[in-house]
């Protein structure tokens, strides 16, 4: 079988219903389940576990600039829950498209670095506001 | 009555899946006044959606 092999430059991010998409070189979508023993006694003596918590989020870098801050900043500060998307090359039209990770978030990481004779830019990272979380949609 | 208004995208952003100039009808959400607030979106027109002044139901729709 073929496996689908590309580069990434067509990613389309939303947050807060806007399209941020041309002012991020780099996001994605961060994914764990805590790992609980349910080790018993065997004949094997092998340590067995379930998945407990899932933890989720966003993170990313954005060339920071005066539009990219009105739109953060506020979110950031007032602690204001914002929907979320990002769908891998969705700003292109695919025969067989990603679906889109969404979810309701707080922006809880706000990074912003100027380094000199550098583009500027922010560090971000969205945690999930609700039992929700984050999910995978599929994508029109 | 929801409050819903008529929008337009402006600035340098598409917002949800608008593009920059077009026109859109929506709910006036959190979301949307923060739009507004950002320069996003300029609203256009507020609109209420209400009945019409002496609007009745057809006979026999309600038990009177």
């Amino acid at each position: 079988m073929a496996y689908t092999k590309s580069a990434a430059h067509y990613d389309q991010i939303l947050i807060d219903g806007v399209d941020v998409s041309n002012a991020f070189n780099e996001f994605g979508r961060t994914g764990e389940n805590e790992t609980l023993d349910a080790t018993g006694f065997s004949a094997t003596g092998n340590a067995e576990t379930v998945p407990g918590t899932t933890t989720a989020g966003f993170t990313g870098t954005v060339l920071y600039g005066p539009e990219i801050e009105a739109i953060l900043w506020p979110l950031f500060e007032d602690k204001t829950i914002c929907e979320v998307a990002w769908q891998p090359d969705g700003l292109v039209t695919l025969a067989t498209p990603f679906q889109t990770h969404v979810g309701n978030c707080y922006l809880n990481q706000l990074d912003v670095t100027d380094t000199k004779g550098g583009v500027r830019n922010a560090t971000v990272r969205f945690d999930p506001a609700d039992a929700t979380g984050i999910n995978m949609v599929t994508s029109t | 009555m929801t409050q819903h208004g008529r929008f337009e995208v402006v600035g340098s952003f598409r917002f949800r899946g608008h593009e920059i100039g077009e026109q859109f009808e929506a709910k006036v959400t959190p979301q949307i006044e923060r739009a507004v607030a950002r320069r996003n979106i300029v609203c256009l027109e507020l609109i209420t959606p209400r009945v019409p002044d002496g609007f009745r139901l057809p006979r026999g729709w309600l038990d009177e």
